[in-house]
């Protein structure tokens, strides 16, 4: 246990593990596309040799990192990284339906909550004047086929 | 003279209205965003893309190229007078810019980066206009062998002149390419690596990963921090002396040269040449020991470098069709948006589009010259916006640019998704830029070297044979074998800490 430990601390083997992880998704998307041979490649051909080098070299990396000491381990915040994301994911699931003004309401809510800079009671006004500049600058300014409110 | 009409074409098309217009609207975007921390050009140019789309295609890339070059007129602004970088490639200017302005010197410091810049501007201009159209003609001659060894080239020149481990970027590259070859490919009908998903028929697209990469990761990860308080030093007159512009004469030119051989390498572009530019001045200069206290060489050079290395790396983009860094791999997704296929024959087919863009560049400059100096309270105000309103601002310019390619949600989320490894790929030692260059570069070297494996009868030897792949193979490998050599090494991290 407690080497799998030390092992999770250092930012190289996780480094490995990331692109381990990459390389079998990648090998999962390519699945059994035809690979054709070296004078007619198939559309498999590319991916899977890209697939499989990124295994491989996250098999490296792990190897690698597993040795190597460095002690330096990355601090993930993640009250940005998931308050951020949540803004752009609410924005997307709710424009079709609900509409550009609720949409970026939303986000914009959403988004002064991923860090303790922001200032609450100025929330109401940059969400006011984002919505002011999504609805009349960007939809009706430049055209975009954005529903306003919701249909 | 066929330099003197190409130029007339040029000047002709960049002075139509409209283009004159989103020359402007592009330089003024480009100032801001260089003025406030937290965005950068790269994101920027990519939210912009699906907008520019009901632009005629010349205007749109002008606009884009001007937000481009302004962004480095206004990183240098912020770096002279707060000690903040705006961009990447103003971290040179900093040390001395910010001293000169400490000890009241501040207004000569911008006068000077405006100047150098500009007069870098003009140089790396004309030699577009004078070298384009022999790389293009060379260009020309290329099959499908030697586009596949060009674009290795790049990719390994992009590598070797990047900070960081090489053998992470190559990992980026890979992943990157492998993103880049999703949906359907050109010789079978059924998409591919899409995992069922009929929206991504077309493939994931570009301006989702950009924003992803430049836009959402660096939000997240500029929330982790306290934002610094900022503090200009208050301006002092604009005008350098007679002494200053004699000492910075020698540096401007010195830096021109540099930052235009620099921009041009794949990999390269303005970065490289600021650091590079300010590392000679510090060599060759009797009295080294003022850099970083105050020397107008300091600033003279790496403005001067970098913004002839921002204007000379549209040079592999237009003449031979390769992104040579993330701004260039954000102009060929402009321009195929529009139809325009970069490479050689833009200079042929889209004459008009070529020779306006390089005009337009010239004339973009002359108005960062005024838009800048004048001005300089204004950026200076702006600056004082601060990080808590600018940011969630930024995500809703990130959400509704990326929406609005092809007003569907998957987009966003795959923005989010982009983002998010992004995020990881910081934590972890990643670097974004080479996987947006395999992002962009895949396909094409996919699709050229199963061409050129074609035409060989699936004999690899043929990347050997032909002279011309030869010799960009052998540079590759001279570039990787350099890297490997401890001295070269050094050098590769000394350049790129100097300033720090």
């Amino acid at each position: 246990m407690d080497l799998l430990r030390t092992l999770f601390q250092r930012n190289e083997f996780l480094a490995g593990l990331f692109v381990l992880l990459l390389g079998t998704v990648c090998l999962l998307a390519v699945g059994d596309l035809e690979i054709g041979n070296a004078i007619e490649m198939g559309p498999g051909y590319v991916p899977r040799a890209l697939a499989w080098f990124l295994v491989a070299s996250g098999v490296g990396l792990c190897l690698t990192g597993a040795r190597h000491a460095v002690p330096a381990r990355a601090q993930i915040r993640w009250r940005p990284v998931v308050m951020v994301s949540l803004s752009v994911l609410v924005f997307g699931a709710t424009i079709d339906r609900w509409g550009i003004v609720i949409a970026v309401l939303l986000s914009t809510v959403l988004a002064t909550l991923a860090s303790n800079i922001s200032r609450h009671r100025e929330t109401p006004w940059l969400c006011l004047l984002l919505v002011l500049l999504a609805s009349i600058g960007f939809v009706k300014g430049l055209g975009l086929a954005i529903p306003i409110w919701p249909r | 003279m066929d330099l003197i009409q190409n130029i007339s074409l040029g000047l002709q098309v960049a002075a139509d209205p409209q283009n004159l217009l989103f020359c402007f609207v592009g330089v003024l975007l480009g100032t801001l965003i260089g003025v406030l921390p937290g965005i950068g050009a790269v994101a920027t140019m990519a939210m912009l893309l699906p907008i520019t789309f009901h632009l005629p295609p010349a205007t749109s890339l002008i606009m884009l190229a001007g937000i481009y070059y302004g962004a480095q007129y206004g990183g240098s602004t912020t770096a002279i007078l707060v000690n903040l970088p705006g961009e990447a490639n103003s971290v040179a200017t900093t040390l001395d810019g910010y001293a000169m302005a400490r000890n009241g010197r501040g207004g000569a410091a911008l006068a000077i980066a405006a100047i150098g810049s500009f007069f870098a501007g003009t140089v790396a201009t004309l030699l577009i206009a004078m070298f384009g159209p022999g790389m293009a003609a060379l260009a020309l001659k290329f099959g499908p062998v030697e586009y596949f060894s060009l674009m290795l080239l790049g990719l390994v020149c992009s590598i070797v002149l990047a900070s960081g481990s090489l053998f992470k970027a190559v990992v980026m590259i890979a992943f990157g390419m492998f993103l880049g070859l999703a949906g359907t490919d050109a010789n079978s009908p059924l998409p591919r690596l899409t995992f069922g998903v009929m929206e991504l028929t077309e493939g994931i697209d570009f301006v989702a990963v950009a924003v992803g990469l430049f836009g959402l990761t660096e939000i997240m990860l500029n929330l982790e921090s306290k934002p610094r308080e900022v503090q200009a030093v208050p301006l002092s007159e604009l005008f350098p002396t007679r002494e200053e512009l004699r000492a910075s004469a020698g540096p401007i030119l010195r830096g021109t040269l540099l930052g235009s051989v620099l921009g041009v390498l794949p990999g390269g572009g303005a970065l490289l040449a600021s650091f590079g530019a300010y590392a000679l001045e510090k060599k060759i200069s009797k009295t080294p020991e003022r850099f970083g206290k105050g020397a107008i060489e300091g600033v003279a050079a790496p403005e001067s470098a970098n913004n002839a290395g921002a204007q000379t790396s549209f040079v592999p983009l237009l003449t031979l069709g390769v992104p040579s860094n993330a701004i260039m791999a954000v102009m060929a997704g402009a321009m195929t948006i529009q139809g325009v296929i970069p490479g050689p024959q833009v200079m042929i087919e889209h004459a008009t589009l070529f020779w306006g863009m390089i005009a337009s560049m010239w004339i973009g400059n002359l108005m960062l010259v005024v838009l800048n100096l004048p001005l300089v309270g204004l950026w200076v105000k702006l600056l004082q916006v601060p990080y808590r309103l600018l940011f969630p601002a930024i995500v809703f310019f990130c959400a509704i640019g990326v929406y609005s390619i092809n007003n569907r949600a998957l987009d966003v989320y795959l923005a989010v998704g982009v983002g998010l490894l992004g995020y990881l790929m910081v934590k972890l030692g990643f670097e974004g830029t080479p996987l947006v260059l395999g992002f962009i570069l895949g396909p094409m070297m996919e699709e050229n070297f199963k061409r050129a494996m074609l035409l060989s009868g699936g004999d690899a030897m043929t990347f050997v044979q032909r002279p011309i792949s030869a010799g960009l193979l052998l540079a590759a490998v001279v570039a990787l074998a350099l890297m490997t050599m401890p001295s070269f090494k050094r050098a590769r991290a000394e350049a790129m800490q100097e300033p720090a």
